[in-house]
């Protein structure tokens, strides 16, 4: 018995002894056979993952018991030493390891900038962390930026609120025309860009009045200061539909000295890209002039496709700003010419839906829209803490010439002239005492004419020729006085407003079916005296502002309808709360009553096309009006994480209505009196976040809206109600060196519903997919395509696919090639369905067929 | 003549071996709640730099370390004070530069010691312990960080559960903060919860590396418990509260006033 214990326990003692392998060694410097302190001794297994580690002691010696060392081996390393590995399968312990001097190569990564950082209300985006391959100027590149958005329009938002301020390098140079900047700058010649928030431009009212807003500022990397900078594409080749020769063209100058900044563009193509669009000022306030054209003779327009995929155009425009910084102030000029041709055909069929039955009309469009647009602006800035002067001449001389044919049930050709001549001066001043006083003046004038010559011939031979002509002249004087204590702010304003305008159309014919007078002579002038007294609290987190304006004015129509004084009085109240640097939250509402368009005060008929004439209305009237909004914002730039929502709820209430009566093919809209509400909600939210394992980043968008309203047609009453909803995700991301994406899909649904019947939801939905491939440094390949799928009745479907390529060879810093292919499948029409409030409009549209475009760009 | 050249080319052959000493700098973002305990979330970040050269190490806010320069002689202390006053008055207070993290932790290997200087009620201290010896567990886990493959580790330390990420390529057994002891550097290291949190974002060779701590007198001695119990009594000091807007700290639905317990959110070490 005892001997078998024995024999166990020798048995255990020898299995564990076996189990354990003692690894001990000395570590030794080769050089001067001294011992080596702190190198590590690592036994890596046959997979490569760590079993034991050790560091060397004070005699260089170190010690480490494992089970089994079979297919393991040892790894000594330390600094300034070779790293030394040894197969542990066939050595005896203790061993000595000698090390050789050796560097140990650092894969060195430079400290990196974020790609988001914030401080205080700035937030800076790196650029170089957005861009891709493929991207060539900074907006290309502000797309991909979480918590930005740019618009098809380019106009800019930041968390859901439009921008109030473009900055390079800290000066407005361009003020709302920055899409100059944003399609022009090279993103390679921006370093950042930065969001202030709650960015209040006017220094003197730091501190005293709050701005929810947020301004850009484009930080240049240091080769683009203080030197001209170049750049330029020429590009020609071949299109398959219109048939015949397509060119791209643009030549970009910038110079951002410290007391001199000039940018100035050249561009033209004909390859649908719309390049007035890229002059418009977003900050252009509405004009005090208030005229609108009664004559709308407009090629059709094509909902849910690219503009590119539909414009045949020829486009040039050359703009050049420059800023003079002169002392403590600055001066600017910004001069833009646009020429735009458009031509368009189109076959339409539209539905009327009356309660007699439907009624339908065929035609079919072929039009030429020539348009030219001079505009000047002239502005002296003195922007202090002290002090604010502000003076803005402005002159705006438009041409658009339209003709138009259209067959069909009323065959004829139209053409209308429509120039717009603008002229306009604002002058504003503010001058802080003591730091708590405000003082503001500020004096507008305006004039603007607006001319419209409209001729339509028809097929019988009759001429209608409408002439019409209107001009309005608007002053507005006002001084304002404000006083801030411990966060509180209280002002009053006061002003006069006076208004002149006169106008007169004549159509001496006359389709015979339509009863009716053609001739207007009419005068709408007014004269208001208004007060604002306005309260803001602005202490720490928490803003809560009350504008409270009252005027009283006179209208004075000439003896068209007869004179009205009217009291108005529109109070808002906006509360602001930011409880830290992520969240801010915002409550809006207002309500008041304001006079109703004056353009609408015509006893007589005017002709707006072919086939259409509007009444006039006989009475004064004015709209009453209420509105709440809720909206919030937060962001984690850390996470680069931005979301922001809002939901909007608006009344309105009209004592008239517009009507539709038809007269044969003619359709003639009058206003009657009817109690007309309208109820608006809307709500919509947005999620950014970037994706940094791929430098990308993503977007998920959603929005609602209910439009519901009253209307008067063929004397019968009719509500009818809009629903509508739209989902949208966008993605991209550089994954790896060679390869690049984005993709982006909109979905969308509507229903229109009227007195209760609904028609069946309608959707479309857009999916764009473009991958960029790099193979070789110099060379780079894109493929892209669209895909566009309709509803055009209840499950009725149209389905779209557009592909694109392009590939660009890089033969050095300076000259790049391109070659690009757009609609390679070659798709020439298409057909879509929309429906306005009381009709359906069913078209066909033609599309820029297969391009080829062989590209050279320098820069300098 | 010989003699010369051959004096020469040692002077050559030194200088270049001078130059080759394997000093590395790493960068870390050390994320931790607000020192105020006000928040449970690792709101606040700072940048540190670890410099090492294998057997010593200094680990340091390059923020802070540029003013601790600036105000350790009398002169460039008064300097900077006449700066700071000339900005305040101009109304340009952003020009100032401002400190970011505020401790320092040296380690030495050849005699076992580690200091740490910190602030606590506006009081510069520096305390001693030994180098530790910190009882690693190493996992098979690996992750790529910075271009390294790195293994995982986990351990217990003053208080609190670590999971550090160790780059085997870089041979120098040491870390951010206070920890070190593993065969690679540790380029991550978070403890349990996440409230504090240490990521490399780069590293580099320095050529001219600086180990000495600016104004090393001007630090107080003190024991690394009374240190951090100090601290937490600082909390109940209402000067320290002033201005941070509100007294009362709503967490998970509920109210605590000026800071929240120690079971929620703690300093970086917990054993004191």
């Amino acid at each position: 018995m005892n001997r078998i214990v024995i024999y166990l326990l020798f048995l255990a003692v020898a299995v564990s002894a076996a189990a354990q392998v003692n690894v001990t060694g000395k570590v030794i410097d080769k050089e001067n056979n001294e011992p080596l302190v702190g190198a590590s001794v690592i036994v890596k297994g046959a997979d490569g993952k760590i079993k034991k580690y050790a560091t060397s002691k004070g005699d260089g010696g170190f010690t480490m018991s494992l089970p089994s060392v079979t297919g393991c081996r040892l790894e000594v390393s330390m600094m300034s030493f070779a790293k030394k590995t040894i197969s542990l399968d066939s050595v005896s312990f203790p061993i000595t390891v000698y090390m050789e001097p050796g560097t140990t190569l650092l894969k060195e990564v430079t400290i990196k900038a974020d790609r988001i950082r914030e401080q205080g209300d700035t937030i800076t985006y790196n650029v170089g962390s957005f861009a891709q391959q493929q991207d060539r100027s900074i907006g290309d590149v502000l797309k991909r930026m979480p918590g930005i958005n740019v618009e098809q329009s380019g106009k800019i938002q930041y968390q859901g609120e439009d921008i109030n301020k473009f900055y390079i390098e800290g000066s407005d140079l361009l003020g709302g025309k920055y899409g100059i900047a944003t399609n022009g700058i090279s993103h390679e010649d921006v370093g950042a860009v930065e969001v202030m928030e709650n960015h209040q431009p006017m220094q003197v009212l730091s501190g005293i009045s709050f701005s929810d807003k947020a301004a850009i500022n484009l930080k240049l990397k240091n080769k683009a200061k203080a030197t001209w900078s170049f750049h330029g594409d020429a590009g020609g080749g071949y299109s398959w539909q219109p048939d015949g020769a397509i060119w791209d063209g643009e030549l970009f100058a910038m110079a951002v000295m410290p007391n001199f900044q000039n940018i100035t563009t050249f561009k033209t193509n004909n390859i649908g890209e719309d390049l007035s669009a890229q002059a418009t000022d977003f900050f252009a306030s509405r004009r005090g002039t208030d005229l609108s054209r009664y004559v709308g003779v407009s090629l059709p327009g094509v909902p849910n496709l690219s503009r590119k995929r539909t414009l045949f155009n020829r486009s040039a425009l050359v703009s050049t700003n420059a800023l003079w910084k002169l002392g403590c102030g600055e001066f600017k000029t910004q001069i833009d010419y646009s020429f735009n041709r458009i031509t368009a055909e189109a076959a339409n069929v539209t539905t009327y839906f009356l309660n007699d039955g439907n009624r339908v009309v065929t035609e079919s469009h072929n039009g030429v829209d020539r348009s030219h647009s001079l505009s000047g602006k002239f502005i002296y800035e003195l922007n202090q803490k002290t002090a604010f002067i502000n003076n803005t001449l402005k002159t705006n001389i438009d041409w658009d010439d339209v003709r138009l044919a259209t067959t069909g049930s009323l065959p004829n050709g139209q053409s209308a002239k429509l120039p717009d001549y603008y002229v306009s001066n604002r002058f504003k001043m503010i001058k802080r005492f003591k730091g708590k006083h405000l003082v503001t003046f500020q004096s507008v004038n305006e004039w603007e004419s607006l001319p419209q010559n409209l001729e339509c011939g028809m097929l019988n031979g009759e001429l209608f020729k409408q002439n019409i002509s209107d001009h309005a002249f608007f002053t507005h004087e006002s001084a304002a006085y404000a006083f801030n204590m411990n966060g509180v702010t209280l002002s009053l304003e006061g002003g006069i407003k006076g208004y002149l305008r006169s106008m007169d159309s004549q159509l001496p014919q006359l389709p015979e079916e339509i009863p009716g007078l053609t001739e207007n002579v009419v005068n709408t002038n007014y004269l208001t005296v208004y007060a604002t007294p306005m309260f803001e609290y602005w202490i720490r987190r928490v803003n809560l502002s009350l504008n409270l304006p009252v005027s009283y004015a006179h209208y004075s129509f000439d003896k068209a309808i007869a004179n009205h004084d009217e009291v108005y009085f529109s109070p808002s109240l906006s509360f602001n709360w930011k409880p830290n640097n992520r969240f801010s939250g915002t409550l809006r509402g207002g309500l008041g009553r304001s006079p109703m368009n004056l353009n609408l005060i015509h006893p007589g008929l005017i002709m707006t096309n072919y086939r259409t004439l509007k009444s006039g209305v006989d009475d004064f009237y004015n709209s009453s009006s209420q509105n709440v909004s809720a909206s919030f914002s937060y962001k984690h730039t850390r996470h680069g994480l931005f979301a922001n929502g809002r939901v909007m709820q608006s009344w309105s209430h009209v004592p008239y209505t517009m009507a539709q009566q038809l007269y044969g093919d003619y359709v003639v809209y009058s206003y009657a009196d009817a109690k007309n509400d309208g109820k608006m909600l809307m709500a919509m939210g947005n999620i950014g976040k970037t994706l940094d394992f791929m430098r990308g980043s993503c977007n998920v968008n959603g929005s609602f809206s209910r439009n519901e309203s009253h209307m008067l047609s063929q004397q019968r009453s009719v509500n009818s109600v809009r629903t509508g909803w739209s989902v949208g995700g966008k993605i991209n991301g550089n994954p790896c060196r060679w390869f690049s994406f984005d993709y982006r899909i909109d979905y969308s649904d509507s229903r229109l519903t009227m007195n209760g019947m609904s028609e069946s939801w309608l959707s479309t939905m857009e999916n764009e997919l473009g991958l960029t491939f790099i193979p070789h440094s110099k060379w780079q390949w894109t493929v892209s395509g669209e895909h566009y799928r309709n509803e055009l009745t209840e499950h009725n479907y149209k389905d779209i696919v557009m592909l694109d390529t392009r590939l660009t060879y890089q033969l050095n810093k300076r000259i790049e090639f391109a070659a690009s292919l757009t609609n390679i499948l070659n798709k020439r029409s298409y057909n879509y369905t929309t429906y306005s409030q009381l009709s359906s409009f069913e078209s066909q549209r033609w599309l820029r067929g297969r391009e080829l475009l062989i590209s050279i760009s320098l820069r300098k | 003549m010989n003699r010369l050249l051959t004096s020469i080319i040692m002077y050559f052959a030194v200088m270049t071996a001078m130059a080759q000493t394997a000093d590395i700098e790493v960068s870390y973002r050390y994320s931790h709640p607000v020192q105020t305990m006000r928040s449970a979330e690792p709101d606040v970040t700072n940048q540190y730099i670890l410099l090492t050269d294998g057997s010593r190490s200094k680990f340091y806010s390059p923020k802070t370390e540029y003013i601790d320069s600036i105000e350790s002689t009398p002169e460039g202390f008064e300097k900077f004070n006449t700066f700071k006053r000339i900005c305040y008055e101009k109304k340009q207070s952003d020009q100032i530069p401002r400190v970011d993290g505020s401790f320092y932790v040296t380690k030495s290997k050849s005699n076992y010691r580690m200091l740490t200087y910190d602030i606590a009620s506006a009081t510069k201290f520096r305390w001693e312990e030994q180098l530790p010896n910190i009882k690693w567990n190493v996992t098979d886990s690996t992750m790529n960080l910075l271009g390294y493959e790195c293994f995982m580790a986990t351990a217990d330390y003053h208080g609190r559960k670590w999971t550090a990420w160790f780059a085997p390529e870089i041979p120098v057994s040491d870390g951010p903060w206070k920890l070190c002891g593993l065969p690679g550097i540790i380029l991550q290291a978070e403890c349990d919860g996440g409230q504090y949190r240490f990521v490399a974002d780069g590293i580099q060779q320095v050529r001219n590396p600086e180990y000495k701590i600016y104004g090393n007198e001007n630090w107080d001695p003190i024991k690394r418990e009374e240190f951090w119990r100090l601290r937490r009594e600082c909390l109940d000091n209402p000067s320290r509260n002033r201005g941070t807007g509100g007294n009362t700290i709503v967490y998970k639905g509920i109210n605590y006033t000026k800071y929240l317990p120690k079971n929620i959110v703690d300093y970086i070490e917990t054993d004191y």
